[in-house]
């Protein structure tokens, strides 16, 4: 006789997985998590966040456009979130967002025409870049370890001034050198920065009297350096083989 | 941009600090440096330099002098500065005469005419410099020209004058029907939409992007027009996307150029023909200038708190002033102060701190304290914890999605992720992407199930290999089922293998109930619910199905998180699974056979034995009165880096037959 069946759990994505971690800590310090389509206009994912029309900055995120549909995108970043909330709810902010984005790139394995970004904003009447490394260190504390630092280094955003790149110590060797972080001891983990004056306008909220920060990160990435895995396609293969590991 | 050290050393008086230093320097306070190499330069050593300018410097940056004035600022060196070339300028030599139809499309033109120059080698120093960042040396004319680009940024052209018709240089819209051969031999077919450079009767040149063939400088080339010229971004982007043609001058202009760089340029490209061109006959004539609408000086005012107020450091007067002198010293800007209050005039070039593009866009306070933060250095920024706040409303939608994923996994159900641009659409009817990267995927998915079943039966053919009794699956996601920019819904979608011993449609209900009861979620829209012999899927709008429900308060403790994961690459060669079954003693268990069969499997290393799974056990009374168990196995076998053959799984399975059979009280079957 064939043996009883006993009952097996499924497997989480391992996306969803490392998402519901980060975003449970942003949640922790009060962050309110939205959502905003992945089919969008230009004015959200481009014109409110200070991208003039025709400049190569818009070059630097290769965008889907729809056909038929004038001005309308699939969003290249989940950045367009941002100004969709400022109207909707003013000021303060304190938001966490997560979502499929889109670039019109060449498919290999460590490019992908869909991909995961995570971003936060916060907006109220005194937070600086000392408060967005604080926090930012502690949220990659809680993710990878206590030990993890964190340093910030010039970068450009059109919808932040000052921008940054963030990096954190290697949390594959500690900050000692290996093959994932090319022998720095750092991995560049997003972009960041202070939101820019123009962004905040374009969200009816006043520059003079608010400001805040932002800071977006590539998930896949960082779901492909935690597991060491090697082909960013396997995320979307819909393969158990790869799922069910997870 | 490719930068090299003897270049930028170039710029300096005294010696620059080594060119790691200065990669350090310029990673952790200015841009990214993409590599460092040492290179040979035609015999010279030199480094070269991979720098990253991103699109707010690429009005500046795009050449030795912009990267020598950040240097300049970061290590507080001074950049030696070519004085003005000291000639007269000759009356013998006509100025050019030069008609700018749209100061629109050409906000600056500068022409000047130099006459018996002389075509000939460049110098070893020129040849080597070009040579570091990858040109080739044609002749010292072009050779000039190049340099001066990489240099200054700005881009120039040089005309033989002899090759003229006429003695005008137009700058103006090309007309339908225009064709111009570019200096490498193509033709380009011209319309009113592509500016142009012309004489009285040809096009010489498409404005800022390639030289024509007509009056381009040769060996025999004696007398020469010299362009230094700026050109509107916007255009010159469409018409080299138009063109297919994209050169180093149309990859500056696009990016944006002050027009008074326009004027460096001019300088430092008669300076150079002079000095490596000049004969004892050379004549330099008067520039001609049409610039008829010069912008006035940026001015950005910050005050002394505003510092604290965006970086969250204090800097004293005398760390500001110090800053501030930097810049004035290496890098053209100036500043004032009025009590705590300083303004900053800004160097032209520095369109990233100009406003251009309407109120806020640019030429704010930020842009100056970011300027003030680098340089004095991020690292200096405190780590300062963020003022806690109470949490934030739930999300329904997320509270409810990541429930339903908590469900189906404890049911069996893996989660997959699939593409949302795919292949089946209508025309008209399915949201198309203008502009796809393949045509067999220009369509927005309008439903997750076709995909996810696709999914499951290719999952099905790898069953043994994943050791799952039913192979389950299911997703969460976005589809854009109308034609409607606004149509976008969160849809979920399950899907499992039809199994003889199970009614498919009955278990997909028994789980859709349990979805009810555990979810709460008392009216489940579903939208497809199918069955065929293979599989069976549901699809439900998930956004419709909670919309009538309350917000809850505080979101579940999902629990299946992470335990940590060691994760290993799938073998991409074919497994083979091969059944077993064995009769031994009733006191053995499952386990301890399967400990046998394991070590039987090391006969060959690594081991491939991959998955197993216990498909059979009973228990048999014998004619001789003795009872014994069967345990039946599925084996499964795979390389990660070959096929295996029928003959290598029948050696491993020899061995473990050989090593059950040799078992007190085992028979294999």
């Amino acid at each position: 006789m064939p043996i009883e069946e006993s009952k097996q759990n499924g497997h989480l994505h391992p996306i969803t997985i490392l998402s519901r971690q980060m975003i449970k800590i942003f949640l922790d310090l009060g962050f309110t998590f939205v959502e905003a389509p992945e089919l969008e206009s230009e004015k959200y994912n481009f014109d409110t966040l200070n991208f003039p029309k025709d400049h190569p900055a818009r070059d630097m995120q290769d965008t889907f456009w729809i056909k038929d549909k004038p001005g309308y995108v699939l969003r290249t970043h989940v950045s367009n979130t941002q100004v969709r909330h400022l109207e909707k709810f003013g000021a303060p902010a304190r938001i966490v967002y997560f979502g499929r984005v889109f670039r019109s790139e060449a498919t290999d394995a460590t490019h992908e025409a869909q991909f995961y970004q995570l971003e936060c904003l916060v907006i109220d009447k005194t937070s600086t870049v000392a408060n967005m490394k604080g926090m930012l260190e502690a949220v990659f504390q809680r993710l990878t370890g206590k030990d993890t630092k964190l340093r910030i280094r010039p970068s450009f955003f059109p919808f932040v001034e000052p921008g940054f790149e963030i990096d954190l110590t290697c949390f594959k060797c500690n900050g000692t050198g290996c093959t994932t972080c090319k022998r720095t001891g750092w991995i560049e983990m997003g972009g960041a920065g202070m939101v820019h004056p123009a962004v905040l306008h374009a969200g009816g909220v006043d520059p003079r009297e608010y400001k805040g920060f932002a800071f977006g990160l590539g998930f896949d990435r960082m779901v492909m350096i935690k597991y060491g895995i090697e082909d960013i396609r396997h995320l979307y293969s819909g393969d158990l083989r790869f799922v069910n590991q997870f | 941009m490719k930068i090299s050290y003897n270049w930028l050393q170039d710029n300096f008086g005294k010696k620059l600090p080594s060119p790691e230093e200065i990669k350090e320097k310029v990673i952790m306070h200015a841009f990214e440096v993409e590599s460092l190499d040492e290179v040979d330069a035609l015999g010279e050593k030199d480094y070269l330099f991979d720098i990253k300018i991103l699109p707010n410097r690429a009005h500046d940056c795009n050449g030795h002098l912009g990267i020598a004035k950040e240097i300049a600022v970061l290590f507080d060196l001074p950049i030696k500065h070519h004085g003005p070339a000291d000639f007269p300028i000759s009356s013998n030599v006509p100025a050019v005469k030069v008609v700018v139809e749209d100061s629109e499309l050409c906000p600056r033109y500068m022409g000047r005419i130099i006459k018996n120059i002389k075509v000939g080698e460049s110098p070893a120093w020129l040849k080597s410099r070009l040579s570091a960042i990858g040109q080739r040396s044609i002749n010292n004319i072009v050779d000039i020209a190049n340099y001066v680009m990489f240099q200054t940024s700005q881009p120039l052209h040089i005309f033989d004058a002899d090759k003229i018709s006429g003695n005008t240089i137009n700058i103006r819209p090309a007309k339908d029907g225009e064709k111009m051969t570019t200096l490498d031999g193509k033709l380009v077919n011209l319309d009113p939409l592509i500016l142009i450079i012309s004489d009285d009767v040809d096009a010489l040149a498409i404005a800022g992007i390639k030289g024509g063939m007509k009056a381009a400088t040769t060996a025999e080339t004696k007398n020469i027009i010299l362009e230094s010229a700026n050109f509107t971004a916007a255009p010159i982007r469409r018409t080299s996307q138009k063109i297919g043609i994209r050169t180093d001058a149309s990859f500056r202009f696009e990016h944006e150029l002050a027009p008074e760089l326009a004027e460096a340029g001019m300088a430092e490209l008669t300076r150079l023909v002079m000095e490596l061109a000049g004969t004892d006959d050379i004549e330099v004539g008067a520039i001609v200038d049409i610039f008829p609408s010069p912008r006035g000086i940026q001015q950005i005012s910050f005050d002394k708190i505003d510092i604290p107020n965006i970086l969250g450091i204090s800097m004293d007067e005398q760390t500001i002033e110090s800053l501030l002198a930097r810049f004035k010293a290496h890098a053209n800007f100036d500043w004032e102060k009025d009590g705590d209050k300083y303004t900053v005039m800004v160097p032209n070039e520095r369109l990233d701190l100009i406003n251009l593009h309407g109120q806020y866009s640019g030429g704010v306070k930020e842009d100056i304290i970011e300027e003030l933060g680098r340089v004095n250095g991020y690292e200096n920024i405190p780590f300062v914890p963020l003022s806690v706040v109470s949490q934030g409303p739930v999300n329904k939608l997320r509270y409810y999605t990541e429930l339903i994923r908590d469900v189906l996994v404890a049911e069996g159900f893996s989660e997959v992720y699939n593409y949302s641009i795919v292949g089946p659409g209508i025309a008209g009817q399915t949201i198309e992407l203008r502009n796809p990267l393949a045509d067999d995927k220009k369509y927005l998915r309008t439903n997750l199930h076709e995909e996810l079943g696709k999914k499951l039966l290719f999952n099905i053919h790898n069953k043994d290999l994943l050791g799952v009794d039913q192979v389950r699956i299911f997703e969460v996601g976005r589809v854009f089922p109308s034609y409607d920019v606004d149509g976008e819904r969160v849809h979920c979608a399950i899907a499992i293998e039809s199994l003889k011993k199970q009614d498919v449609i009955a278990e997909l209900e028994r789980i859709v109930s349990i979805l009810k009861e555990k979810t709460e979620i008392a009216d489940i829209k579903i939208i497809e619910n199918k069955a065929t012999k293979d599989s069976g899927v549901i699809e439900f709008d998930l956004e419709v199905s909670i919309d009538k429900l309350p917000t809850p308060e505080k979101y579940q403790d999902n629990s299946y998180v992470s335990v940590d994961t060691f994760y290993q690459s799938i073998s991409l060669f074919p497994f083979v699974a091969r059944d077993i079954a064995v009769f031994v003693p009733v006191e053995i268990s499952a386990d301890d056979v399967f400990a046998i069969i394991a070590q039987g499997s090391l006969v060959q290393l690594p081991n491939l034995l991959i998955n197993h799974k216990l498909f059979d056990v009973f228990t048999k009374t014998f004619p001789d009165g003795s009872k014994k168990t069967s345990y039946a196995f599925r084996l499964v076998f795979q390389a990660k880096n070959r096929t295996l053959t029928g003959e290598e799984v029948g050696v491993i399975m020899d061995k473990i037959t050989a090593l059950l059979n040799s078992t007190e009280g085992f028979q294999v079957r």
